[in-house]
C-alpha cells in the first residue's frame, strides 16, 4: 500500500538519509535567519 | 516524515527552495531600499566621519 505512493523511487534508507541532512540544515537556516533579524532589529528597529 | 522524499523529488525541492530564497531575499532588499523609512544606505547612519569627529571633539570640550 505504502509502496504505491513511492513516486521518486527513493528507498526508505535513501529517504531517511536525505531527511537526516535536510531537517538539521533547515533548522540551521532558520536559526541563521532569526539571528539576522534580531541583530538587524537591534541596530535598526523597524517597529 | 522522511517518507515525504518518496513523494516529492529531493532535487526539485532543493532547487525550488534555493530559487525561492534568493528571489524573496532580493525582493525584500529591493523593497526596503526603495522606501524612505527603511533604506539603510541613505539614512545618514553612521554619521559621516567628519561630523562624528566634530561631535566627539565638542563633547570632549575641545575648542576646534
Amino acid at each position: 500500500m505504502a509502496e504505491k505512493y513511492n513516486l521518486t523511487g527513493l528507498s526508505d534508507e535513501e529517504a531517511k538519509e536525505f531527511h537526516s541532512i535536510f531537517m538539521p540544515s533547515m533548522y540551521g537556516w532558520f536559526t541563521l535567519v532569526v539571528m539576522a533579524h534580531v541583530l538587524t532589529h537591534l541596530r535598526f528597529p523597524w517597529i | 516524515m522522511y517518507k515525504l522524499w518518496q513523494i516529492l523529488d529531493p532535487r526539485g525541492i532543493l532547487l525550488l527552495i534555493a530559487v525561492f530564497q534568493v528571489a524573496i531575499g532580493l525582493l525584500i532588499h529591493i523593497l526596503l531600499l526603495s522606501t524612505v523609512d527603511l533604506n539603510w544606505w541613505e539614512d545618514g547612519r553612521p554619521s559621516p566621519l567628519k561630523a562624528a569627529a566634530a561631535y566627539e571633539r565638542s563633547q570632549a570640550g575641545l575648542p576646534y
